[in-house]
This record gives C-alpha cells, sequence and structure tokens, in this order.
C-alpha cells in the first residue's frame, strides 16, 4: 500500500480511479511523481525540455494501463521504471541521430567569487556524471540522487540484482575517477 | 547520501540540482490525455459462449446417437476384428522338433549289433560308418591297444589323450578316406564305455609334463632371471601374434619333423640370425661363454664335424647374401637356442 499524499489517498486508490479514466486522480498523481521523474529525466538526459518530455511520457504511458497489480512496486517505482527507460531509448536514438550536444545557454550575469566556485562544482559534478555511459548514469541517479535501494533500481533498469551492483560499482568507480580528474584540470 | 562516496565527492555531487518544474505540469500532462471514454477490457464476443457451447452441444449429441445406433445395429461385432495376438502367432509356428541324440551303445555288444543309422550333419560331413559284426576282433584289440598305451603314458607321466582327442582323429581319418575308420569307430565305441565304467585314466594334456618342469626350473630361478625368462617369452609371444597376423612363419617356430635338413638348417639359421640382433651384448657374451665352455668338452671329431659344419653354413651364407657384408656370428646347428 502506497502512502497517501496530502490528499489523503493513496497512490493505489488514485490509480484504481485512473483506471476508470479518472482525469482528477491522474492529475493528482502526476502532481504528486512528475517532479521526482522530471528529475531522474534530466540528470538523465541533462536537458530540462527533453526532460519534461520523459515525464510527461511516462505519465501518458499510466493513463493508457489498462491493469495494474498492487505488486509492480507501486505507482512511483513504476514511473521510476518508464522514465528510466524512456531516457535510454531516446540517449540512444539522440546517439545515432547527431553527436553534437546541445550546449547549455550560457548566464550572462556576472557571478560572486562563491557562486562561481560552486557553479564550477556544479558544473564538474554535471560532467562527470555526463562522461558516464546510460546504463551507469541511470544506477547513480536512482541509487544516489532518488535513494531507491538497489533492488528496486534493479528493477527499475530490467536487471538482476547482481548484475546492477556490479553496475553500480563500476558506475561509483568511474564517477570518482571522473571527479578526481576534473578536481586536478580545476586546480 | 554520501552513499560509497567521499565528503568532498558528496558535495561536489550535491551540486548537480537540477532546474525546478515549471509550474502546472500536471495540468500540460492532463491536457494531453486522449479524450477517450473508460477503457474495459475488450469483452468476447456476445455470441461466442452460445455458439461454443452449441457446438459442443451438437457434437456430444451425434457422437452419443451414433454410439447408440450401432450398437443397436450390431455393426461393431462386425467391424470388430480379432487381433492377432502372441498365442495364436505361436500356435501357428510348428512345434521344434527335437534333434536326433547320438546315444553310446550300452552294453558294447547290443551297439555294435544294432548298427546306427547314417546320419548327415548339418555340414554334409560324412558320418562314421557303421559297424559290422566282422571289425569286432579289429576293434577290441585295436580298443585294447590304445588303452594299454593311455595306461602306459599315464604311468611315465605323459599326457594321456582324451576321448575326444580320439574321435577327433577318427573323424580325420573318415576326412582322407582312411578304410581303417571303420575299426576306430568301433574301438571307440569300447573306449567310450571303459572310459564310463572307470577304466581309463583320467586325460592329461600332452604338454603337462613340460609344463611341470618348466615351472620347476622357473621356481629354482633367482627373481632377476625369472624376470629375464618372462621377457623373452612375451618376445616370442609378440613375435607369434606378429607372425600370425602377417601370415609369415613364426621366427621361433619349430620346423616340422619332415623338413628336409638343408632347408631346416637354413631355416634355424634365419631364426637365429633373427635372435641374434635382438639380443643385448650381454646376452651374445653370456652365448659365446656358453658355446666355448661346450666345445672345450668335445672330443676332436666331434670338434671337427662342428667346424665342417659351420665353414657350409658360412659358404651358403656368403652366396645367400649376394655380396651383403656384415651381420651377426652364424651359430652352430647343434647349439639350442640362446636362452
Amino acid at each position: 500500500m502506497q502512502p497517501a499524499g496530502a490528499d489523503g489517498q493513496s497512490d493505489d486508490v488514485l490509480m484504481a480511479r485512473v483506471l476508470l479514466r479518472d482525469r482528477a486522480s491522474f492529475r493528482l498523481l502526476a502532481d504528486r511523481h512528475g517532479e521526482r521523474i522530471y528529475r531522474i529525466a534530466w540528470r538523465m538526459t541533462g536537458n530540462a525540455t527533453e526532460a519534461e518530455d520523459v515525464a510527461q511520457d511516462s505519465m501518458l504511458k499510466l493513463w493508457s494501463q489498462t491493469g495494474w497489480t498492487a505488486g509492480q512496486g507501486g505507482v512511483g517505482a513504476w514511473l521510476a521504471r518508464v522514465a528510466t527507460n524512456g531516457c535510454l531509448d531516446r540517449l540512444r536514438k539522440s546517439r545515432f541521430r547527431s553527436d553534437d550536444e546541445v550546449p547549455e545557454r550560457a548566464d550572462d550575469a556576472p557571478l560572486a567569487d562563491a557562486a562561481m566556485a560552486q557553479a564550477d562544482e556544479a558544473q564538474h559534478a554535471r560532467d562527470a556524471i555526463a562522461e558516464l555511459p546510460d546504463a551507469q548514469r541511470a544506477a547513480i541517479v536512482l541509487t544516489y540522487y532518488e535513494d531507491l535501494p538497489n533492488r528496486d533500481a534493479a528493477d527499475a533498469m530490467d536487471l538482476n540484482i547482481k548484475a546492477f551492483e556490479s553496475l553500480l560499482f563500476r558506475a561509483r568507480t568511474a564517477l570518482k575517477h571522473a571527479l578526481a580528474g576534473l578536481r586536478e584540470e580545476a586546480a | 547520501m554520501t552513499k560509497g562516496f567521499s565528503e568532498g565527492e558528496a558535495a561536489m555531487l550535491g551540486r548537480f540540482v537540477p532546474p525546478p518544474l515549471a509550474p502546472g505540469f500536471a495540468d500540460r500532462v492532463t491536457a494531453r490525455l486522449p479524450s477517450e471514454g473508460v477503457i474495459v477490457p475488450k469483452r468476447r464476443d456476445p455470441r461466442g459462449g452460445w455458439r461454443r457451447g452449441r457446438i459442443a452441444l451438437v457434437a456430444g449429441v451425434g457422437s452419443a446417437l451414433l454410439s447408440v445406433g450401432a450398437a443397436a445395429s450390431g455393426i461393431l461385432g462386425i467391424t470388430v476384428q480379432n487381433m492377432p495376438v502372441i498365442a495364436t502367432i505361436a500356435a501357428a509356428v510348428d512345434a521344434p522338433r527335437a534333434k536326433p541324440v547320438a546315444v553310446d551303445p550300452k552294453p558294447v555288444r547290443a551297439a555294435l549289433a544294432r548298427p546306427k543309422p547314417e546320419v548327415r550333419g548339418q555340414t554334409g560331413e560324412r558320418a562314421p560308418p557303421p559297424l559290422v559284426q566282422t571289425q569286432l576282433p579289429e576293434a577290441t584289440r585295436l580298443a585294447e591297444q590304445i588303452e594299454a598305451r593311455m595306461k602306459r603314458r599315464d604311468a611315465r607321466g605323459l599326457g594321456v589323450p582324451s576321448i575326444a582327442m580320439i574321435e577327433a582323429r577318427r573323424d580325420r581319418m573318415i576326412a582322407r578316406g582312411d578304410p581303417r575308420a571303420e575299426t576306430m569307430t568301433a574301438a571307440l565305441a569300447i573306449l567310450k564305455s571303459r572310459e564310463d565304467a572307470g577304466a581309463l585314466p583320467a586325460p592329461r594334456s600332452q604338454n603337462q609334463p613340460k609344463r611341470d618342469q618348466w615351472r620347476a626350473r622357473m621356481a629354482a630361478l633367482s627373481p632377476e632371471q625369472r624376470a629375464v625368462v618372462e621377457a623373452r617369452r612375451e618376445r616370442r609371444r609378440l613375435q607369434r601374434q606378429e607372425a600370425a597376423e602377417t601370415g609369415a612363419a613364426p621366427a621361433d617356430a619349430k620346423p616340422a619333423q619332415s623338413v628336409d635338413r638343408r632347408s631346416e638348417s637354413g631355416a634355424n639359421g634365419q631364426r637365429f640370425r633373427q635372435k641374434w640382433m635382438e639380443m643385448t651384448p650381454e646376452q651374445r657374451a653370456e652365448w659365446r661363454a656358453r658355446r666355448d665352455a661346450r666345445e672345450a668338452t668335445m672330443t676332436p671329431e666331434q670338434r671337427q664335424q662342428l667346424q665342417e659344419r659351420r665353414d657350409q653354413r658360412r659358404q651358403q651364407m656368403l652366396r645367400g647374401r649376394e655380396g651383403l657384408t656384415g651381420g651377426p656370428e652364424p651359430a652352430p646347428l647343434d647349439t639350442p637356442a640362446p636362452q
């Protein structure tokens, strides 16, 4: 049973209503989980527009569900899985489409030293995560940023727990190396 | 939040914060929802259930009607055929006929007076001829001779032939058309009756005395000497086996008694040359020492004869080689093979 939201209704109840095509319940679910799947998508794609597209597509897939069982790990886990796979698909397609990355728009506003340092660190972290392979990046995003247990993250990525733990170990190691290298470059 | 990262790394990763989601996300998603009604699982064809049920009902009723009709008309009794079973098949096969059993005549005189019918074996070989009364004295005498010989050999510790061996000999006589085969057959019948009465000595292998002597000699040897003998036996066995496979005569095969002396000496020389080639230097030295010791005990005449035979053999060998040189030292013919 999923925890009840601020409106006092659990995800399962809302999902049952969604199956009956209740738009209000769907809106409540989107309001409750939209932010999370957007974060996952943004950290995976590095693009806010694309992240929102992924989040909306994930919610629409939830709407198109005709059956739902409580054994699927809850609406949140299901949406995380759909969003992760959607991001991986998009990254795979974009790699075939073009190797050029969409440059982030530069912020021309003058920054104080502290703000500049924070921005540099954020950029370093972003670059380090962006350098990871897609699957390793997804493992880091789900477990580190979204606090998903390894088993749930493995389910979200359609991996068994051993394979996921191996993937996560490699992701952490690669991320540490990348962060250390960026620090040395910055120094 | 560190989760496997150091504090510095965690702090750096903590800077990786996404921009806030634009407000109104839920409204935007809801606006994209298709304007369709309630999605319900696809229902079955409303008439499908009745249709399937009707088919099953018709099939069941039809099969029942057919069964009842067939049973009432008695057609099942006609169509059902008796299946061939094992008993039927076995009954159709003729019972095996008993093979004719050859019963030894007991007592002997009754058997001799009533000649056996001629029976041809499956191989078509000739059956023993029937006995006649006139052969009886000769057969009795022959049987007595054979029995006396068997007892004599038994007393001397030599091999004693079995009845089967005598029968084989009789069969060979029949095969080559020997007229004494009839007498031998009658004698064989007498011998069989004597064997049944326990009057004949137990058959013993012809080579048993030699085997006993050989075992005694082997037991007297040291383990090293025994190993040498065993190795030599194994080598001879392999040679015989190889010769049997290739069809050639074995190197150590004993020549037949009727072989001409010259060819026998040539074969012996050939065999000894082969053995000589296989001997180790120690064995050759041992053989030479034995030869010298033997010649030392010879009389001058014997030594002269031996020398002449050596010269003859050497000349034969030189002629046989046709210009080839070298080879092992020839051995005298009257010397046994090296042990």
